[in-house]
């Protein structure tokens, strides 16, 4: 397993910028600018490290194909993720998005709320224009695992939301991975590959391998977001610490704690979780902290984000191993490692 | 996995520590979760637990995705895409052939009846009318370019004896050029030869990539060589052989 790539730093700067250059295209610089497309704008330009995009076209070209031809799809991808993002924020009642305030919690719910959806739907124009660029089928095609994205992601978020809705705690770690599957990995790592797989190939890919290729990675993924919530470097991670134990969020070391705490604490973790986040002190989310620390939860959720990377590594060797070396199919390998790696 | 806090306390948590983990319905059921383990494993087996949890989840996923494109498959309506691919299909395959009638007639050269080679010509112009007919591999006016020579690197991985040929318009643009999977020719239901593909290397040359599994049946596959638009620029004919 290769450590602390120098390759990954640089294709994530390299293809963020070429995403984010045909992004701001589409985007309009016009009225309403202040109740709208200065929002609509304003999570894009905080930037973020394109992961989505730069798996999109480092598989495209993995496969044989040219940037040109997978940047269009990657702003797409980079736009949805930037439009859930605000209404994650919401769902969430985050306070911070890439070291500033959130969207609503600077404009309040319904502006931002509304510039979710215009960015959501702005994001299909690129695909639109993929007709031209690729072809009708093709195009079609990538609109179609669009959908399909999209979704699971829904699915995904609902299932999420719906056990803090309901107080969820009988959720075990196939449950977790179930939902976290749906939420995460479609839109960061399956559905980026697989439309890169066939924008490389002209559509001629059995797309099936990287579905598990794409669990396996962004389950890593996931759990290393979750376990940087609670010890991360908090300008570099940019939202607040621990913001995931006063959101309730059923995170694997929030499960493993659940699993593993006796009867009095899992009680009162119970009891705490299922209160609304104003209700929750900063004593019970630091308590709640102390117990998932006695019981080993955050090493417990690095043992198995390692496991996961290394089963994604023996996905990757079979679903892009035939391929001929490149810079691109080097960087997909080291940023499986990366995902876990980062701080 | 809709146990709520109240269906739990208080009373039910003794019973509930004492007694293994019981199977439960995830939140995607399908056929794929009769491989779900019913006990959890012993620390040492996190690792092995976890994954093996996750390949679950995977699979079924894949699976929901081959049912998800079987309804398709059957869905009516005149927008359904499967019947767009469908009717593309028909067309390259009724491409496929008229372009392998005109590679024949080329063979033949003199000796093509000389009405035959016009009726044959007449309908791949018809068909491709916005085209330059030039492009077309054995057209009557076939441009400069075919005069040229094309050098060709053939990459076969196969475990059984395999016989390659490629009919390959010679303007055509290698990078934009895809090959369809190989269907074989001989047999039905055998499955496809997929991944195959074209690129030009360093030198100029035309590099022809093709990985035939070890469990692939022994028959004649054939599968059309297509540009960006779609229209044929060739085809890739593979025998593998016993």
């Amino acid at each position: 397993m290769t450590t602390s790539s120098r390759l990954v730093p640089q294709v994530l700067e390299e293809y963020g910028a070429a995403t984010r250059s045909v992004l701001f295209r589409y985007l309009p610089d016009a009225e309403p600018r202040r109740y709208l497309y200065d929002l609509v704008a304003d999570y894009p330009r905080r930037g973020g490290r394109a992961l989505r995009p730069s798996l999109c076209i480092a598989t495209a070209r993995a496969f044989g194909g040219k940037l040109e031809d997978a940047v269009l799809t990657a702003a797409s991808i980079e736009m949805l993720h930037n439009a859930l993002l605000i209404h994650d924020d919401i769902e969430d009642e985050s306070t911070t998005r890439r070291g500033q305030p959130t969207m609503h919690a600077r404009w309040g719910v319904p502006l931002a709320i509304n510039a979710g959806d215009v960015l959501t739907l702005m994001s299909l124009r690129p695909l639109f224009d993929n007709r031209r660029l690729l072809g009708p089928r093709l195009a079609m095609q990538i609109l179609e695992e669009t959908e399909r994205m999209s979704r699971e992601s829904g699915e995904g978020q609902a299932l999420e939301l719906g056990w803090r809705h309901d107080n969820v705690v009988d959720i075990d770690e196939r449950d977790y991975m179930g939902m976290v599957v749906q939420k995460t990995c479609w839109l960061t790592t399956i559905h980026p590959s697989r439309v890169g797989a066939l924008i490389g190939t002209g559509g001629g890919i059995d797309l099936d391998p990287f579905i598990r290729f794409g669990c396996l990675f962004g389950l890593a993924f996931q759990i290393q977001d979750d376990v940087l919530n609670l010890i991360g470097n908090e300008a570099a991670y940019g939202k607040e610490l621990d913001g995931d134990i006063h959101e309730g969020k059923r995170t694997l070391m929030l499960i493993h704690l659940l699993e593993n705490a006796d009867g009095d604490d899992r009680r009162q973790v119970t009891d705490l979780i299922s209160r609304p986040r104003s209700e929750r002190t900063p004593e019970d989310v630091r308590w709640v902290r102390e117990r998932m620390d006695a019981h080993g939860c955050i090493d417990y959720a690095r043992q198995v984000a390692s496991g996961l990377v290394g089963a994604a590594l023996a996905e990757f060797d079979a679903t892009y191993g035939r391929l001929p070396p490149s810079r691109d199919k080097d960087f997909i390998e080291e940023l499986v490692t990366w995902v876990i790696e980062r701080t | 996995m809709t146990i709520r806090e109240d269906d739990i306390w208080p009373g039910r948590l003794q019973e509930r520590i004492q007694r293994s983990v019981p199977s439960k319905s995830g939140p995607n059921r399908s056929a794929a979760g009769a491989v779900r383990p019913a006990m959890k494993p012993d620390a040492h087996d996190v690792v092995d637990w976890a994954v093996r949890n996750a390949y679950g989840v995977s699979h079924e996923h894949v699976e929901r995705g081959r049912e998800a494109a079987a309804s398709y498959g059957t869905s009516p309506g005149p927008s359904s895409p499967m019947k767009e691919d469908l009717k593309d299909t028909t067309n390259t395959v009724v491409r496929l052939w008229s372009d392998m009638f005109v590679l024949w007639l080329d063979l033949l050269g003199p000796l093509a009846p000389r009405g035959l080679r016009t009726v044959v010509n007449d309908f791949t112009r018809r068909e491709d009318a916005d085209v330059d007919p030039g492009q077309y591999p054995g057209h009557d006016r076939a441009p400069q370019a075919h005069q040229e020579w094309m050098r060709v690197t053939f990459r076969v991985s196969s475990p059984k004896p395999v016989e390659v040929t490629l009919d390959l318009a010679p303007t055509a643009d290698i990078d934009s050029l895809v090959v369809q999977d190989l269907v074989a020719f001989n047999a039905s239901g055998l499955p496809p030869i997929t991944g195959a593909s074209l690129a030009r290397d360093d030198e100029g040359r035309v590099v022809v990539n093709v990985i035939v599994r070890p469990d692939q049946l022994e028959g004649i596959y054939l599968g059309t060589i297509a540009d960006k638009r779609g229209d044929v620029r060739g085809a890739l004919r593979l025998v593998v052989k016993r």
